[in-house]
Protein backbone atom coordinates (compact mmCIF):
# COMPACT_ATOMS: atom_id res chain seq x y z
CA UNK A 1 0.00 0.00 0.00
CA UNK A 2 1.29 3.34 -0.96
CA UNK A 3 -0.10 6.52 -2.27
CA UNK A 4 0.74 9.58 -4.32
CA UNK A 5 0.80 12.66 -2.15
CA UNK A 6 0.64 16.16 -3.61
CA UNK A 7 1.75 19.20 -1.64
CA UNK A 8 -0.69 22.07 -2.06
CA UNK A 9 0.97 25.41 -1.63
CA UNK A 10 -0.86 28.31 -0.02
CA UNK A 11 0.27 31.71 1.08
CA UNK A 12 -2.03 33.91 3.11
CA UNK A 13 -4.98 31.67 2.36
CA UNK A 14 -4.45 31.69 -1.38
CA UNK A 15 -3.74 28.43 -3.20
CA UNK A 16 -0.99 28.48 -5.79
CA UNK A 17 -2.33 27.69 -9.25
CA UNK A 18 0.61 25.47 -10.12
CA UNK A 19 -0.25 23.15 -7.20
CA UNK A 20 -3.20 22.03 -9.31
CA UNK A 21 -0.83 21.15 -12.12
CA UNK A 22 0.91 18.88 -9.62
CA UNK A 23 -2.52 17.43 -8.78
CA UNK A 24 -3.09 16.73 -12.49
CA UNK A 25 0.27 14.96 -12.76
CA UNK A 26 -0.41 13.13 -9.48
CA UNK A 27 -3.72 11.84 -10.74
CA UNK A 28 -2.14 10.43 -13.85
CA UNK A 29 0.42 8.62 -11.69
CA UNK A 30 -2.30 7.31 -9.37
CA UNK A 31 -4.22 5.95 -12.35
CA UNK A 32 -1.10 4.17 -13.60
CA UNK A 33 -0.31 2.66 -10.22
CA UNK A 34 -3.87 1.34 -10.15
CA UNK A 35 -6.35 0.38 -7.52
CA UNK A 36 -3.89 -1.57 -5.37
CA UNK A 37 -2.44 1.74 -4.25
CA UNK A 38 -3.66 4.21 -1.72
CA UNK A 39 -4.62 6.52 -4.58
CA UNK A 40 -4.11 10.26 -4.72
CA UNK A 41 -4.10 12.43 -1.64
CA UNK A 42 -3.25 16.07 -1.12
CA UNK A 43 -1.65 17.76 1.86
CA UNK A 44 -2.30 21.33 2.90
CA UNK A 45 -0.43 23.17 5.65
CA UNK A 46 -1.28 26.51 7.27
CA UNK A 47 -3.56 28.23 9.73
CA UNK A 48 -7.30 28.66 9.39
CA UNK A 49 -7.42 27.11 5.94
CA UNK A 50 -10.16 24.51 6.26
CA UNK A 51 -12.17 26.28 3.55
CA UNK A 52 -9.30 25.76 1.10
CA UNK A 53 -9.30 22.02 1.73
CA UNK A 54 -12.88 21.83 0.49
CA UNK A 55 -12.11 23.45 -2.87
CA UNK A 56 -9.52 20.77 -3.61
CA UNK A 57 -12.11 18.03 -4.25
CA UNK A 58 -12.51 19.34 -7.79
CA UNK A 59 -9.01 18.18 -8.62
CA UNK A 60 -9.47 14.53 -7.85
CA UNK A 61 -7.93 13.87 -4.44
CA UNK A 62 -9.43 11.13 -2.32
CA UNK A 63 -8.28 12.81 0.84
CA UNK A 64 -6.95 16.16 1.84
CA UNK A 65 -4.60 15.90 4.79
CA UNK A 66 -4.96 19.15 6.64
CA UNK A 67 -2.37 20.52 9.06
CA UNK A 68 -4.17 23.54 10.45
CA UNK A 69 -2.57 25.25 13.43
CA UNK A 70 -1.69 28.80 14.57
CA UNK A 71 2.01 27.87 14.72
CA UNK A 72 1.79 27.19 10.97
CA UNK A 73 0.47 30.66 10.14
CA UNK A 74 3.75 31.53 8.45
CA UNK A 75 5.65 29.38 6.02
CA UNK A 76 8.45 27.48 7.75
CA UNK A 77 10.60 25.02 5.80
CA UNK A 78 11.58 22.89 8.79
CA UNK A 79 8.08 22.49 10.26
CA UNK A 80 6.64 21.80 6.83
CA UNK A 81 9.35 19.18 6.21
CA UNK A 82 8.61 17.61 9.59
CA UNK A 83 4.89 17.29 8.87
CA UNK A 84 5.42 15.99 5.34
CA UNK A 85 8.05 13.45 6.41
CA UNK A 86 5.88 12.17 9.23
CA UNK A 87 2.88 11.65 6.94
CA UNK A 88 4.97 10.12 4.15
CA UNK A 89 6.49 7.63 6.58
CA UNK A 90 3.19 6.79 8.21
CA UNK A 91 1.49 6.22 4.88
CA UNK A 92 4.42 4.58 3.05
CA UNK A 93 4.08 7.13 0.30
CA UNK A 94 5.24 6.11 -3.17
CA UNK A 95 5.86 9.68 -4.23
CA UNK A 96 5.43 13.23 -2.95
CA UNK A 97 4.92 15.84 -5.67
CA UNK A 98 5.58 19.56 -5.46
CA UNK A 99 5.29 22.36 -7.94
CA UNK A 100 8.82 23.69 -8.45
CA UNK A 101 8.00 27.07 -6.92
CA UNK A 102 10.23 28.88 -4.44
CA UNK A 103 8.44 26.94 -1.70
CA UNK A 104 8.51 23.57 -3.46
CA UNK A 105 12.19 23.90 -4.30
CA UNK A 106 12.86 24.81 -0.68
CA UNK A 107 11.12 21.86 0.99
CA UNK A 108 11.50 19.00 -1.53
CA UNK A 109 15.28 18.46 -1.10
CA UNK A 110 15.00 18.69 2.67
CA UNK A 111 12.19 16.13 2.64
CA UNK A 112 14.03 13.78 0.27
CA UNK A 113 17.15 13.89 2.43
CA UNK A 114 15.12 13.20 5.57
CA UNK A 115 13.26 10.27 4.02
CA UNK A 116 16.38 9.01 2.29
CA UNK A 117 14.39 9.00 -0.93
CA UNK A 118 15.25 9.85 -4.53
CA UNK A 119 14.78 13.45 -5.65
CA UNK A 120 13.80 14.44 -9.19
CA UNK A 121 13.78 18.19 -9.61
CA UNK A 122 12.26 20.56 -12.18
CA UNK A 123 10.56 17.76 -14.11
CA UNK A 124 9.01 18.66 -17.45
CA UNK A 125 7.44 15.23 -17.85
CA UNK A 126 6.70 12.61 -15.23
CA UNK A 127 5.76 8.99 -15.48
CA UNK A 128 5.73 5.90 -13.30
CA UNK A 129 6.59 2.32 -14.25
CA UNK A 130 6.58 -0.54 -11.73
CA UNK A 131 6.54 2.05 -8.98
CA UNK A 132 9.65 3.92 -10.15
CA UNK A 133 9.36 7.54 -11.24
CA UNK A 134 10.81 8.52 -14.57
CA UNK A 135 11.12 12.14 -15.62
CA UNK A 136 12.65 14.43 -18.16
CA UNK A 137 14.36 17.60 -17.05
CA UNK A 138 16.54 20.30 -18.55
CA UNK A 139 20.26 20.40 -17.80
CA UNK A 140 23.34 22.33 -18.96
CA UNK A 141 21.73 25.76 -18.89
CA UNK A 142 18.56 24.34 -20.44
CA UNK A 143 20.27 23.17 -23.60
CA UNK A 144 20.13 19.42 -23.04
CA UNK A 145 17.30 17.27 -21.80
CA UNK A 146 18.01 14.38 -19.44
CA UNK A 147 15.78 11.39 -18.86
CA UNK A 148 16.22 10.34 -15.26
CA UNK A 149 14.86 7.39 -13.37
CA UNK A 150 14.44 6.74 -9.71
CA UNK A 151 16.10 3.57 -8.44
CA UNK A 152 14.03 3.34 -5.25
CA UNK A 153 10.25 2.88 -5.37
CA UNK A 154 9.45 4.38 -1.97
CA UNK A 155 9.51 7.97 -0.67
CA UNK A 156 10.27 9.42 -4.09
CA UNK A 157 10.16 13.21 -4.20
CA UNK A 158 9.65 15.23 -7.37
CA UNK A 159 9.28 18.91 -8.19
CA UNK A 160 7.36 19.83 -11.33
CA UNK A 161 8.16 22.84 -13.39
CA UNK A 162 5.21 25.28 -13.30
CA UNK A 163 3.17 25.95 -16.46
CA UNK A 164 4.13 22.62 -18.03
CA UNK A 165 1.62 20.12 -16.65
CA UNK A 166 -2.07 20.63 -17.38
CA UNK A 167 -4.57 20.91 -14.53
CA UNK A 168 -7.44 18.47 -14.77
CA UNK A 169 -10.72 19.52 -13.26
CA UNK A 170 -13.48 17.22 -12.16
CA UNK A 171 -16.24 17.74 -14.70
CA UNK A 172 -16.54 17.30 -18.42
CA UNK A 173 -14.30 14.51 -19.70
CA UNK A 174 -13.13 13.64 -16.21
CA UNK A 175 -11.93 10.07 -15.76
CA UNK A 176 -11.99 9.36 -12.07
CA UNK A 177 -8.92 7.79 -10.52
CA UNK A 178 -9.48 4.24 -9.30
CA UNK A 179 -11.73 4.18 -6.29
CA UNK A 180 -12.34 7.88 -6.45
CA UNK A 181 -15.65 9.70 -6.27
CA UNK A 182 -15.44 13.50 -6.33
CA UNK A 183 -18.14 13.92 -3.74
CA UNK A 184 -16.18 11.80 -1.31
CA UNK A 185 -13.01 13.83 -0.94
CA UNK A 186 -12.44 13.59 2.76
CA UNK A 187 -10.66 16.09 4.90
CA UNK A 188 -8.40 14.39 7.41
CA UNK A 189 -7.18 16.61 10.21
CA UNK A 190 -3.56 15.98 11.14
CA UNK A 191 -2.40 16.20 14.72
CA UNK A 192 0.04 19.09 14.82
CA UNK A 193 -0.10 19.80 18.53
CA UNK A 194 3.46 18.60 19.20
CA UNK A 195 5.74 20.16 16.60
CA UNK A 196 9.50 19.96 17.10
CA UNK A 197 11.47 22.82 18.61
CA UNK A 198 14.57 22.43 16.42
CA UNK A 199 16.16 25.73 15.33
CA UNK A 200 14.68 27.12 12.12
CA UNK A 201 14.48 30.21 9.97
CA UNK A 202 11.49 32.34 10.92
CA UNK A 203 9.62 34.23 8.22
CA UNK A 204 9.34 37.86 9.39
CA UNK A 205 7.80 39.51 6.38
CA UNK A 206 7.15 39.21 2.67
CA UNK A 207 7.45 42.20 0.36
CA UNK A 208 5.51 41.67 -2.87
CA UNK A 209 6.44 43.60 -5.98
CA UNK A 210 4.14 41.68 -8.32
CA UNK A 211 1.65 38.85 -8.39
CA UNK A 212 -1.46 38.22 -6.36
CA UNK A 213 0.25 38.73 -2.99
CA UNK A 214 -0.79 41.38 -0.51
CA UNK A 215 0.05 44.89 -1.68
CA UNK A 216 1.51 43.76 -5.00
CA UNK A 217 1.17 46.51 -7.61
CA UNK A 218 1.33 44.33 -10.76
CA UNK A 219 0.28 40.79 -11.71
CA UNK A 220 2.77 37.94 -11.93
CA UNK A 221 3.44 36.94 -15.52
CA UNK A 222 4.42 33.42 -14.44
CA UNK A 223 0.87 32.76 -13.24
CA UNK A 224 -0.77 33.90 -16.45
CA UNK A 225 -2.48 31.28 -18.61
CA UNK A 226 -2.28 33.40 -21.71
CA UNK A 227 0.25 36.12 -22.40
CA UNK A 228 -0.54 38.44 -25.29
CA UNK A 229 2.38 40.31 -26.79
CA UNK A 230 2.56 42.65 -29.75
CA UNK A 231 5.48 43.57 -31.95
CA UNK A 232 7.28 42.87 -35.16
CA UNK A 233 9.01 39.67 -36.13
CA UNK A 234 12.78 39.77 -36.22
CA UNK A 235 13.03 37.62 -39.33
CA UNK A 236 14.67 34.21 -39.49
CA UNK B 1 23.47 47.18 10.11
CA UNK B 2 23.44 49.41 7.12
CA UNK B 3 25.63 49.32 4.07
CA UNK B 4 28.97 47.67 4.03
CA UNK B 5 32.38 48.51 5.32
CA UNK B 6 31.27 50.72 8.18
CA UNK B 7 29.54 47.93 10.00
CA UNK B 8 30.74 46.82 13.41
CA UNK B 9 30.16 43.57 15.09
CA UNK B 10 32.13 44.59 18.19
CA UNK B 11 33.68 41.69 20.02
CA UNK B 12 30.83 39.35 19.31
CA UNK B 13 31.23 35.64 18.97
CA UNK B 14 29.74 35.11 15.49
CA UNK B 15 30.67 34.19 12.90
CA UNK B 16 34.06 32.61 13.08
CA UNK B 17 34.10 29.70 10.69
CA UNK B 18 32.58 29.74 7.25
CA UNK B 19 32.43 26.82 4.84
CA UNK B 20 31.77 27.45 1.15
CA UNK B 21 30.80 24.59 -1.16
CA UNK B 22 31.78 25.03 -4.79
CA UNK B 23 31.46 23.00 -7.96
CA UNK B 24 33.38 23.00 -11.19
CA UNK B 25 31.05 23.09 -14.21
CA UNK B 26 31.41 23.45 -17.98
CA UNK B 27 31.18 27.09 -18.99
CA UNK B 28 27.70 27.93 -20.24
CA UNK B 29 29.30 29.48 -23.30
CA UNK B 30 29.87 25.98 -24.65
CA UNK B 31 27.17 23.35 -25.13
CA UNK B 32 28.45 19.90 -24.24
CA UNK B 33 27.70 17.03 -26.62
CA UNK B 34 25.67 14.28 -24.95
CA UNK B 35 27.02 10.76 -24.57
CA UNK B 36 25.07 7.67 -23.56
CA UNK B 37 27.33 6.69 -20.65
CA UNK B 38 29.04 8.38 -17.71
CA UNK B 39 30.18 11.10 -17.69
CA UNK B 40 27.24 11.58 -20.11
CA UNK B 41 28.90 14.43 -21.96
CA UNK B 42 31.85 14.67 -24.28
CA UNK B 43 34.31 16.54 -22.08
CA UNK B 44 36.80 17.23 -24.85
CA UNK B 45 37.14 20.90 -25.72
CA UNK B 46 35.05 22.13 -22.80
CA UNK B 47 36.06 25.13 -20.73
CA UNK B 48 35.66 24.46 -17.02
CA UNK B 49 34.75 27.23 -14.62
CA UNK B 50 33.49 27.68 -11.09
CA UNK B 51 29.70 27.47 -10.98
CA UNK B 52 28.60 31.14 -11.27
CA UNK B 53 26.24 30.96 -8.28
CA UNK B 54 29.08 29.58 -6.13
CA UNK B 55 31.07 32.74 -6.85
CA UNK B 56 28.44 34.72 -4.95
CA UNK B 57 28.91 32.30 -2.06
CA UNK B 58 32.70 32.75 -2.04
CA UNK B 59 32.37 36.53 -2.23
CA UNK B 60 29.78 36.63 0.56
CA UNK B 61 32.03 34.57 2.83
CA UNK B 62 34.91 36.97 2.25
CA UNK B 63 32.69 39.98 2.96
CA UNK B 64 31.41 38.46 6.20
CA UNK B 65 34.99 37.84 7.27
CA UNK B 66 36.06 41.35 6.27
CA UNK B 67 33.23 42.92 8.28
CA UNK B 68 33.95 40.66 11.21
CA UNK B 69 37.67 41.38 11.10
CA UNK B 70 38.52 37.75 11.71
CA UNK B 71 37.34 34.28 10.89
CA UNK B 72 38.32 31.40 8.69
CA UNK B 73 36.91 30.43 5.31
CA UNK B 74 37.20 26.82 4.14
CA UNK B 75 36.25 26.15 0.56
CA UNK B 76 35.12 22.59 -0.24
CA UNK B 77 34.66 20.87 -3.58
CA UNK B 78 33.89 17.35 -4.75
CA UNK B 79 35.45 16.65 -8.11
CA UNK B 80 38.35 15.22 -10.10
CA UNK B 81 41.95 16.50 -10.02
CA UNK B 82 40.91 19.28 -12.39
CA UNK B 83 38.63 20.74 -9.69
CA UNK B 84 41.82 22.04 -8.03
CA UNK B 85 41.46 25.04 -10.35
CA UNK B 86 38.21 26.21 -8.77
CA UNK B 87 39.56 25.68 -5.27
CA UNK B 88 42.69 27.67 -6.10
CA UNK B 89 40.46 30.36 -7.61
CA UNK B 90 38.52 30.64 -4.35
CA UNK B 91 41.76 30.78 -2.35
CA UNK B 92 42.99 33.53 -4.68
CA UNK B 93 39.81 35.52 -4.05
CA UNK B 94 40.38 35.30 -0.29
CA UNK B 95 39.36 31.93 1.16
CA UNK B 96 41.83 30.56 3.74
CA UNK B 97 41.81 26.79 3.28
CA UNK B 98 40.75 24.28 0.67
CA UNK B 99 39.27 20.82 1.13
CA UNK B 100 39.22 18.74 -2.03
CA UNK B 101 37.03 15.65 -2.02
CA UNK B 102 38.70 13.80 -4.84
CA UNK B 103 36.46 11.70 -7.06
CA UNK B 104 34.77 11.55 -10.42
CA UNK B 105 31.50 13.41 -10.54
CA UNK B 106 28.94 13.63 -13.33
CA UNK B 107 25.18 13.70 -13.90
CA UNK B 108 24.93 10.09 -12.74
CA UNK B 109 26.03 10.96 -9.19
CA UNK B 110 22.80 12.34 -7.77
CA UNK B 111 22.30 15.24 -5.39
CA UNK B 112 21.88 13.00 -2.35
CA UNK B 113 25.19 11.21 -2.95
CA UNK B 114 27.01 14.55 -3.27
CA UNK B 115 25.31 16.01 -0.20
CA UNK B 116 26.23 12.86 1.70
CA UNK B 117 29.92 13.19 0.76
CA UNK B 118 29.97 16.86 1.71
CA UNK B 119 28.28 16.12 5.02
CA UNK B 120 30.83 13.39 5.80
CA UNK B 121 33.67 15.77 4.99
CA UNK B 122 32.23 18.68 6.98
CA UNK B 123 31.12 16.76 10.09
CA UNK B 124 33.58 17.22 12.89
CA UNK B 125 34.87 20.53 11.53
CA UNK B 126 33.77 23.74 13.21
CA UNK B 127 31.40 25.95 11.24
CA UNK B 128 28.95 28.76 11.90
CA UNK B 129 27.85 29.43 8.34
CA UNK B 130 27.77 27.25 5.24
CA UNK B 131 27.32 28.98 1.89
CA UNK B 132 26.47 27.31 -1.43
CA UNK B 133 25.30 28.53 -4.81
CA UNK B 134 21.54 28.31 -5.33
CA UNK B 135 22.08 25.63 -7.99
CA UNK B 136 24.75 24.32 -10.35
CA UNK B 137 24.30 25.38 -13.96
CA UNK B 138 25.11 21.87 -15.22
CA UNK B 139 22.65 19.58 -13.42
CA UNK B 140 20.31 22.44 -12.43
CA UNK B 141 19.14 20.58 -9.35
CA UNK B 142 19.29 23.28 -6.67
CA UNK B 143 19.23 20.46 -4.14
CA UNK B 144 22.69 19.63 -2.77
CA UNK B 145 22.90 22.61 -0.40
CA UNK B 146 19.49 21.99 1.12
CA UNK B 147 20.08 18.24 1.42
CA UNK B 148 23.39 19.02 3.12
CA UNK B 149 21.60 21.24 5.67
CA UNK B 150 19.23 18.40 6.44
CA UNK B 151 22.05 15.86 6.80
CA UNK B 152 23.89 18.23 9.16
CA UNK B 153 20.62 18.96 10.98
CA UNK B 154 20.91 22.74 10.69
CA UNK B 155 18.40 25.28 9.36
CA UNK B 156 18.71 26.69 5.86
CA UNK B 157 17.51 29.61 3.78
CA UNK B 158 17.79 29.13 0.01
CA UNK B 159 18.14 31.63 -2.84
CA UNK B 160 19.25 34.61 -0.77
CA UNK B 161 19.87 38.08 -2.15
CA UNK B 162 20.95 39.70 1.13
CA UNK B 163 22.55 38.45 4.33
CA UNK B 164 23.25 40.26 7.58
CA UNK B 165 24.59 38.77 10.80
CA UNK B 166 24.10 40.50 14.13
CA UNK B 167 26.27 40.32 17.24
CA UNK B 168 24.20 37.57 18.83
CA UNK B 169 24.64 35.16 15.92
CA UNK B 170 21.25 35.78 14.36
CA UNK B 171 21.18 36.05 10.58
CA UNK B 172 18.67 38.08 8.61
CA UNK B 173 18.33 36.89 5.04
CA UNK B 174 16.34 38.12 2.07
CA UNK B 175 15.08 35.34 -0.14
CA UNK B 176 13.66 35.64 -3.63
CA UNK B 177 10.22 34.13 -4.20
CA UNK B 178 7.64 34.51 -6.98
CA UNK B 179 6.70 38.17 -7.18
CA UNK B 180 8.55 39.29 -4.09
CA UNK B 181 11.05 38.85 -1.30
CA UNK B 182 10.82 36.97 1.97
CA UNK B 183 12.63 38.34 4.99
CA UNK B 184 13.74 35.63 7.39
CA UNK B 185 15.57 35.42 10.67
CA UNK B 186 17.72 32.37 11.13
CA UNK B 187 19.88 31.32 14.08
CA UNK B 188 23.43 30.13 13.36
CA UNK B 189 24.83 27.67 12.53
CA UNK B 190 22.89 27.66 9.29
CA UNK B 191 23.24 27.09 5.58
CA UNK B 192 22.38 29.63 2.89
CA UNK B 193 22.27 29.20 -0.89
CA UNK B 194 23.24 32.28 -2.86
CA UNK B 195 21.44 33.97 -5.73
CA UNK B 196 22.57 36.56 -8.25
CA UNK B 197 22.18 40.02 -6.75
CA UNK B 198 23.67 39.07 -3.38
CA UNK B 199 26.96 40.77 -4.22
CA UNK B 200 29.39 41.39 -7.05
CA UNK B 201 32.17 38.79 -6.89
CA UNK B 202 35.68 40.26 -6.97
CA UNK B 203 38.43 39.25 -9.34
CA UNK B 204 41.42 37.64 -7.66
CA UNK B 205 44.34 40.05 -7.30
CA UNK B 206 47.81 39.09 -8.47
CA UNK B 207 49.15 38.83 -4.89
CA UNK B 208 46.00 36.81 -4.09
CA UNK B 209 46.84 34.34 -6.85
CA UNK B 210 50.43 34.06 -5.60
CA UNK B 211 49.33 33.52 -2.00
CA UNK B 212 46.71 30.91 -3.00
CA UNK B 213 49.35 28.34 -3.84
CA UNK B 214 50.77 28.53 -0.31
CA UNK B 215 47.47 28.16 1.51
CA UNK B 216 46.53 24.85 3.19
CA UNK B 217 45.12 22.39 0.65
CA UNK B 218 43.71 19.16 2.03
CA UNK B 219 42.73 16.23 -0.17
CA UNK B 220 40.41 13.44 0.93
CA UNK B 221 39.27 10.61 -1.27
CA UNK B 222 35.55 10.28 -1.95
CA UNK B 223 35.80 6.53 -1.52
CA UNK B 224 37.33 6.98 1.94
CA UNK B 225 34.41 9.14 2.99
CA UNK B 226 31.80 6.85 1.59
CA UNK B 227 32.79 3.52 0.11
CA UNK B 228 29.18 2.34 -0.09
CA UNK B 229 27.12 5.44 -0.54
CA UNK B 230 28.70 6.47 -3.77
CA UNK B 231 28.30 3.05 -5.31
CA UNK B 232 25.70 2.52 -7.97
CA UNK B 233 23.16 0.96 -5.66
CA UNK B 234 23.12 3.99 -3.39
CA UNK B 235 22.64 6.59 -6.08
CA UNK B 236 18.90 7.07 -6.02
CA UNK B 237 18.37 8.75 -9.34
CA UNK B 238 20.04 7.37 -12.46
CA UNK B 239 20.41 8.98 -15.87
CA UNK B 240 18.85 6.98 -18.71
CA UNK B 241 19.40 9.35 -21.55
CA UNK B 242 20.79 12.75 -22.39
CA UNK B 243 20.06 14.51 -25.65
CA UNK B 244 19.80 17.88 -27.31
CA UNK B 245 16.50 19.67 -26.95
CA UNK B 246 14.26 18.97 -29.92
CA UNK B 247 14.44 22.00 -32.15
CA UNK B 248 11.54 24.35 -32.03
CA UNK B 249 8.86 24.11 -34.66
CA UNK B 250 9.00 26.95 -37.13
CA UNK B 251 6.58 29.78 -36.49
CA UNK B 252 3.70 30.52 -38.79
CA UNK B 253 3.35 33.84 -40.52
CA UNK B 254 0.00 35.23 -41.57
CA UNK B 255 0.03 37.32 -44.71
CA UNK B 256 -3.23 38.76 -45.92
CA UNK B 257 -5.41 41.78 -45.38
CA UNK B 258 -5.86 42.85 -41.77
CA UNK B 259 -9.42 41.55 -41.60
CA UNK B 260 -8.44 38.18 -43.04
CA UNK B 261 -5.46 37.88 -40.70
CA UNK B 262 -7.65 38.59 -37.68
CA UNK B 263 -10.07 35.95 -38.79
CA UNK B 264 -7.32 33.41 -39.41
CA UNK B 265 -5.66 34.17 -36.08
CA UNK B 266 -8.99 33.80 -34.26
CA UNK B 267 -9.55 30.49 -35.97
CA UNK B 268 -6.03 29.34 -35.02
CA UNK B 269 -6.41 30.32 -31.37
CA UNK B 270 -9.86 28.82 -31.18
CA UNK B 271 -9.53 25.57 -33.10
CA UNK B 272 -5.88 24.59 -33.03
CA UNK B 273 -4.52 25.88 -29.75
CA UNK B 274 -7.92 26.00 -28.02
CA UNK B 275 -6.65 28.93 -25.97
CA UNK B 276 -9.88 30.85 -26.46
Amino acid sequence: MGEILVFLEQREGQLKQSSFEAMGAGRRLAEKVGSTSGGLNAILIGNNIKNLAETVSRYGAQKVLLADHPSLQKYNNRLYTHILAREAQKRETIAVLFSATAMGRDIAPRLAARLGGPLLTECISLNIADGFLEATRLVYAGRLVATVKSTVSKFQVATLRPNVFPTVLVGAGFQPAPGFTPAHTKVEMLDVSALPTEPFAVLKDVIYTMGTGRGAPTPDIAEARVVVAGGRGMGG
Amino acid sequence: MKGRGGMLLGHSYYPVNIIVCVKQVPSTETTPRPRPEPPFIDTGGLTWVVNPFDEYAIEEAIRIKERRGRGEITVVSFGPTLAREVLLGALAMGADKALHILGETHLGIDSYAIAFLLAQAIKGRPFDIILCGKEAVDDQNGAVGIELAELLNIPHVPVITKLEIDATGMATAHRQIEGGTEILECPLPALFTCQKGLNLPRYPSLPGIMRAKKKPYEIVSATDLSPQKISKSEVRVSVKDLSFLPSRKAGRKLQASAAEMVEELMKFLHEETKII
